[in-house]
């Protein structure tokens, strides 16, 4: 395999890359002098693929809401037993996520390296789906979507993506509804996992405490060859409009909860990047410890502890600018953000202020590189999305003051809503 | 791994170091360790948030932003935790390690020092008026902390964890909330608040713990000089005292909730180290990992949950198992959780369960040095029962713990309180 090895010299660490002819791309950073080390074999398909089709297939298919996290759960059963006996016995701890755009299964340990890694590369590459099997688990996942129906987190944020799209299925909860569930049979999952689970559409990552060499043998040697296959996924006319500007629903919350999310174009690939570095920087400028708002906020008690998070929510398809947190008056968080966003549109912030800002980011982006496990979340990404595991950390560095400015203009009001969870005891 | 290093640097006054090339986060943790009373926990509680809003060198959070984010985008941190029987008041600040300053910055300051000058300025040099507290700060701060503790209705899981606590202790200081009562911080006036203050600075055992990949001499000096003319008197001496087991309390408690909320608390006693170990692998090999008997049993056999978990608080002796369920289901999951209890003081638990359980405990124990603010956490544990335990050295006792003395641990647990946060009218 074709091995690149790409260096950062500001806080010395570097990475390995390499493309299996599969099309499985794998990224390997190795941390010196830690303990544990951490594999993640993931594929771009998340709650978002509805929609697809393959270079084999003539027609989209649709397939129901949840299935991608279904598949998630059902991979863990083989045919010898449960996946977590196997790595019970080489002492590693794993687990799997699935989000919008991609599932990840993953372990971390501290022994065993070798052995484990072969359990993951096999058992997400034996999928194992039986009528029994997949109707086991409709109970189970019955229990976690109902878990997030209690969570005023959770649903006042697809509250949130749901006054903003029409159509795109980022508004679906990634595990679905006990009713979308009940229609997922092995049939569905076998074509689900066939064509996203092509290793074309997938990758392999390690971070932490491992050896490169023995590493890349094992993956070679585990790796099934499959014909690689392009994937299609249904196009989604979605309009530059929200759908409504307010939606509000009530639960057992101690206060209202708010989540404000301001809709804008999904920006091209190459400007990807850039686009959320800079919404980040002025999400900072806007609502960091330093900003006037957050001081109005935790100083009039409007939000306790000034704490709005920002977030920048971006995928296939989809490019928006969240903020949340807790106030018993949620319009008038509301009107304080747009009055300070009008207000930076206008004047913009000062040189001195940006470049402190854009400090503090390159500092928290820095940290992350030590971490095992959140390193191993960003190379994974890195990986699906083609980008370099450096790329964010370079950016921060060099982005300057006019690019960050001129997309402050992306905030429209009209382009945006307001999800609020108030309390069902009022 | 690193050992921690103990310095006495006043009348019990502790400065502990790990230093490990590794880390790219450096934590210096303050932790202030008091009576956890019913009588004094919400006085108590309010310091760190007051603390750290501002300080006679910060005279705002304006002020005391800017220099975070001047810091490479430092994380400062009040909170108020309880181990045992203390009540924890800590300052707490996590940064990017010296060696990642910007070139030119390196002949200035390190950013150890400055770090170090906030938490020491925030504790010894608080912005008081006539010698008080500020009234301004002091409303803004109750409702803070006000609202952290009604937050946590919002996130039923852990709401019903510690409503289980709180009923199943009783007169046990350790069913208190960590912050207190929301009435009595209501009431708290700026006489009682300085007062406790003053207490906090020459009463209670105070623990520095500097975690980072390096530490230079000025760091270690600057504690030292500030901590050297401290009035000290009445010094606390931290005790923790196991939970007496009491008679089977129960309560229903009725809310607005999709899924049901079962939480049971058990005595779990043990007095040597030994015996504390042997209940922490009896604790994971019951509701540890996803091989456990509460995992395999009550959610993969009989699909009644998505999560069931037993947590071993060991400094009190006490086991919490929790669980979210279908309201229907309540009766079958307590049933089906109290048979897996039994089946341990029988011994029915497989040696594989056994053995890797130890192996997956170890795991963890051994990757706990990979994360600065993880060694920081463990220490404090340790410290705050008066030991000093590496998680090496709780690998080698955990080595030696035989399936008899799990069993042996599993015979003294008895249940005493049934709590079940419901939304089923019946």
């Amino acid at each position: 395999m074709e091995k690149k090895t790409i260096k950062n010299s500001s806080i010395n660490e570097s990475y390995i890359c390499l493309k299996h002819k599969t099309g499985l791309k794998i990224l390997l950073y190795p941390m010196q002098g830690y303990s544990s080390a951490c594999a993640m074999f993931g594929t771009k398909y998340g709650s978002v693929d509805r929609v697809f089709k393959t270079n084999l297939d003539s027609d989209f298919l649709t397939v129901p809401d949840g299935i991608a996290h279904y598949l998630e759960h059902k991979l863990f059963e083989s045919e010898e037993g449960n996946v977590f006996d196997l790595f019970a016995k080489t002492g590693a701890s794993a687990n799997a996520y699935t989000s919008f755009d991609r599932t990840a299964y993953y372990f971390s340990c501290t022994d065993n390296f070798n052995e484990s890694l072969k359990v993951l590369m096999n058992f997400v590459q034996d999928p194992y789906f039986t009528e029994e099997s997949v109707q086991k688990e409709q109970g189970i996942i019955g229990q976690e979507i109902r878990m997030y129906d209690d969570n005023p987190g959770w649903r006042v944020l697809f509250n949130c993506l749901d006054g903003m799209y029409h159509n795109h299925p980022v508004k679906v909860d990634i595990a679905g509804t006990v009713e979308t569930i009940s229609k997922i049979d092995k049939d569905l999952l076998y074509r689900c996992y066939n064509t996203f689970y092509n290793l074309n559409n997938m990758a392999l990552v390690i971070t932490g405490s491992f050896d490169a060499h023995e590493a890349i043998s094992i993956i070679e040697e585990n790796i099934k060859d499959k014909e690689a296959l392009e994937i299609e996924r249904g196009a989604v006319q979605e309009p530059k409009t929200v759908v409504r500007n307010k939606t509000e629903i009530k639960l057992s919350v101690s206060q209202p909860q708010f989540c404000i999310g301001f809709k804008m174009d999904p920006p091209k690939e190459s400007e990807k990047l850039k686009k959320e570095v800079a919404f980040n920087i002025l999400c900072e400028i806007l609502l960091g410890e330093s900003s006037p708002l957050y001081r109005e906020f935790y100083e009039t008690g409007l939000v306790a502890g000034g704490n709005v998070g920002a977030e920048v929510f971006s995928g296939n398809g989809y490019f928006s600018v969240l903020f949340d947190g807790e106030t018993k008056d949620p319009d008038k968080v509301y009107e304080k953000i747009c009055d300070y966003i009008k207000k930076l549109k206008k004047d913009g912030s000062s040189e001195q202020e940006f470049l402190r800002v854009k400090k503090a980011l390159y500092g928290k982006k820095a940290q992350s590189y030590g971490s095992v496990n959140e390193a191993a979340n960003v190379l994974l990404q890195s990986a699906l999305l083609g980008n370099g595991f450096f790329d964010e950390l370079d950016t921060i560095a060099n982005i300057d003051y006019q690019t960050v400015m001129s997309y402050a203009d992306c905030f429209k009001k009209e382009n945006s809503s307001i999800s609020i969870v108030s309390s069902s005891e009022e | 791994m690193n050992q921690l290093k103990t310095e006495n640097i006043g009348n019990e006054i502790y400065f502990h170091t790990i230093v490990d090339p590794r880390f790219k986060t450096n934590c210096i943790s303050v932790n202030c360790l008091n009576k956890l009373d019913k009588t004094t926990v919400s006085e108590n509680a309010i310091l760190p948030f007051l603390l750290r809003k501002r300080s006679k060198d910060i005279p705002d959070i304006t002020s005391l932003g800017e220099k975070l984010q001047e810091l490479y985008g430092a994380s400062f941190f009040a909170d108020c935790n309880k181990i045992g029987d203390n009540q924890v008041l800590a300052l707490s600040i996590n940064y990017l390690a010296d060696k990642f300053a910007f070139d030119k910055e390196k002949e200035k300051e390190s950013i150890s020092k400055k770090a170090s000058d906030i938490l020491i300025g925030s504790l010894l040099n608080p912005a008081l008026e006539n010698g008080y507290f500020i009234d301004e700060d002091i409303e803004t701060e109750k409702q803070n902390v006000i609202e952290l503790i009604e937050s946590e209705f919002n996130e039923k899981r852990d709401y019903a964890i510690n409503k289980a606590i709180e009923i199943m202790c009783g007169n046990d200081h350790f069913g208190l909330h960590r912050f207190g009562k929301v009435n009595e911080i209501k009431s708290l006036d700026k006489e009682t608040i300085t007062n406790a203050y003053k207490r906090m600075i020459s009463s209670s055992q105070i623990h520095i713990i500097f975690v980072g990949e390096s530490i230079d001499d000025a760091v270690a000096q600057t504690f030292k000089k500030a901590f050297k003319n401290i009035k000290r008197e009445n010094v606390y001496s931290s005790s923790t005292a196991l939970f007496q087991k009491s008679e089977l309390k129960k309560e229903v408690e009725k809310e607005d909730v999709a899924q049901s909320k079962l939480a049971l608390g058990f005595s779990a006693p043990a007095n040597t180290w030994e015996e504390k170990t042997a209940m922490t692998v009896m604790n994971a090999v019951l509701g540890g990992t996803p091989i456990s008997k509460l995992f395999t049993n009550v959610r993969e056999k009989q699909s009644l949950c998505y999560y069931c978990a037993a947590r071993y608080y060991q400094h009190k002796g006490i086991i919490l198992i929790d669980s979210g369920v279908e309201h229907e289901n309540v009766l079958k999951a307590k049933n089906a959780i109290l048979e897996q209890i039994e089946d341990m003081k029988n011994g029915k638990f497989t040696d594989e369960q056994f053995e890797q359980t130890k192996l997956a405990i170890n795991n963890n124990y051994l990757s706990l040095g990979d994360s600065a603010n993880n060694l920081v956490y463990w220490y404090l544990n340790q410290i705050s029962v008066g030991a000093d335990k590496s998680p090496q050295e709780e690998i080698e006792i955990t080595k030696t713990i035989t399936r008899d003395m799990v069993t042996k641990a599993a015979k003294k647990v008895s249940l005493c309180m049934d709590y079940v946060l419901t939304g089923d009218e019946k």
